[in-house]
């Protein structure tokens, strides 16, 4: 085992048997990778490549058919705080408040009342959401659902924060000043991050490294280093030639995977 | 100036006229149907003059009503009944919220009671009543487990229903929060649960006052089953009719008081229902 690696995915291949078709499903095959301490790595690839089920296993709230996963160099065994999750449908409880969803994590883990109040009005503050306190879910619009999710996360300060599409349920706009705030917030955090998504531009933009994946079953086709540092990318990266680059490899990369998935598709039915 | 026209126009928006005329609205909602009731009842007697013996007039009731409120077996008669509703509701509510979270959560329960609690729900209350009374005798327990066991089914199975509805994301959040098995029930698929359980509750209620009234009239020698009873062997059509309408009012306050402030406090406050 390498040091200073936080995640250490290996030779993970995942089984899943739906349930109504009795169909057994190969999710994941042989996948291994490693994501450093405070590293921000994205993970890319066509629909039903089991990128979602690869956080769920890290997540553990799934078992690997075969392989392992460790976390902090210990096998992971089940879900636990030091491992947190940002869901795409926000998961955040109708019938707690902005508050008191921010601080369920804190309330499970027994942190006092003083100390839990100091942590969620901070955080409050971080994901810009003072004056909405006493609010439920409900009355929030999904940018605010979704950063309430983030800050519930964050609060119990885990060292791996899993984000299963998060961005995926907002409009293109919201979408967008989301994934830059969460750029900047990210230089503020030492948390390592491993965020899937659909989206190319959110992967290249956001992760340090780029984990594409092929169709099903998925494995790893290849990682990518990030040209531009974390720190210097914003918004006018999108445009630096050589990021530009990098960008369209990975869009082609993806594509190419996307389109033999449709091919296959097609040959199977006709 | 345009401002001060815009705060003006929120103030009246929100003001004492718009207040007066929700109470009014509240008024005409709430007496209304039972308005249209009378007026039907009066048009049958009026339009197809059956025996008032038969067919009592509204009035005739009304005076029934104030004649046994006076002579005191209205009050007595309620509270009895009242006193046995409220305490099945305490025997088989929680049981079965207890059971049906049992079904919804673990398959070997589920595959264990199920069969079983489908076979009993066929079985109606009043079907129970002459083994009850065997069982128990001619007592206050017997109404009670009568009643009881019809409130216990609908919540029995809105509660399985509740508990499986609840999005599966909603537990995988609360368990990488770090929660145990035990924070995902009471933070999770209790309160989750809840729109479903008080359909249960409501609907129980319906079939406990079944086998309250049921169970009166031939176990017990008071409450308002007994009232209706005991004044078809005298003909009294007004007293029967009274009956009913002290049955219906109970409950109507009964929701009125107890179901829809909880229902106001969580499920609407939460947003899981909406108006």
């Amino acid at each position: 085992m390498e040091m200073g690696s936080q995640i250490c995915v290996r030779n993970v291949t995942h089984f899943y048997t739906n349930r109504y078709t009795r169909e057994t499903v190969l999710a994941l095959k042989d996948v291994s990778f490693e994501v450093d301490q405070g590293e921000f790595v994205c993970i890319i690839g066509p629909s039903g490549c089991g990128k979602s089920t690869l956080l769920y296993l890290i997540a553990g709230l799934m078992k690997p058919t075969m392989g392992e996963i460790r976390v902090d160099d210990r096998p992971v065994t089940g879900p636990g705080p030091d491992r947190g999750m940002v869901f795409q449908e926000f998961a955040i409880l109708p019938w707690r408040t902005v508050w008191r969803n921010i601080s369920h994590g804190l309330e499970i883990q027994g942190v006092p009342r003083e100390k839990r109040d100091e942590i969620v009005r901070r955080y409050i503050q971080l994901i810009g959401l003072e004056g909405f306190e006493n609010k439920y879910p409900y009355e929030l619009s999904g940018g605010m659902k979704q950063r309430v999710a983030l800050a519930r996360t964050l609060a119990c300060n885990p060292k791996v924060v899993l984000m299963d599409e998060p961005f995926a349920a907002l409009d293109v706009q919201t979408r967008i000043t989301l994934r830059n705030e969460l750029l900047k917030l990210s230089l503020q955090l030492s948390n390592t991050i491993l965020f899937v998504t659909h989206s190319v531009d959110e992967a290249a933009l956001l992760g340090d490294r780029v984990i594409v994946m092929t169709k099903r079953p998925g494995q790893v086709k290849e990682i990518v280093q990030n040209p531009i540092p974390r720190r210097e990318r914003n918004e006018r990266t999108l445009e630096d030639p050589a990021f530009i680059r990098y960008r369209n490899h990975l869009f082609q990369s993806v594509r190419a995977e996307v389109q033999t998935a449709e091919y296959e598709e097609l040959v199977q039915r006709s | 100036m345009a401002g001060t026209g815009l705060a003006e126009a929120v103030r009246q928006a929100k003001g004492i006229e718009w207040k007066r005329l929700e109470f009014l609205e509240a008024i005409v909602y709430n007496v209304g149907p039972y308005f249209l009731l009378l007026l039907v009842w009066e048009g049958v007697r009026v339009f197809l003059q059956p025996d008032p013996r038969f067919v009592p007039d509204v009035r005739e009731v009304i005076g029934e009503l104030i004649y046994i409120l006076k002579n005191g077996i209205l009050v007595d008669y309620l509270s009895r009944s009242l006193l046995r509703i409220a305490l099945a509701a305490g025997v088989a509510i929680p049981i079965g919220i207890l059971i049906g979270f049992g079904i919804g959560l673990n398959e070997a329960i589920a595959n264990t009671l199920l069969p079983l609690i489908r076979f009993f729900n066929s079985i109606p209350a009043i079907a129970w009543l002459p083994l009850f009374i065997i069982w128990l005798g001619f007592k206050d327990q017997t109404i009670i487990l009568d009643a009881s066991y019809g409130l216990f089914f609908p919540v029995v199975f809105n509660t399985i229903v509740g508990v499986q509805t609840v999005p599966r994301v909603f537990r995988d959040a609360v368990r990488t929060l770090g929660g145990s098995w035990w924070h995902v029930v009471t933070d999770v698929i209790l309160p989750g649960s809840l729109p479903a359980v008080l359909i249960g509750i409501r609907t129980g209620f319906a079939y406990a006052w079944r086998g309250l009234i049921a169970a009166e009239m031939i176990v017990a020698a008071n409450g308002l089953g007994y009232l209706i009873f005991k004044a078809q062997s005298m003909i009294l059509a007004d007293r029967i009719i009274a009956g009913m309408i002290l049955i219906g009012l109970t409950w109507s306050f009964l929701d009125y008081f107890l179901l829809q402030p909880l229902e106001e406090g969580t499920i609407r406050r939460w947003g899981l229902v909406q108006r």
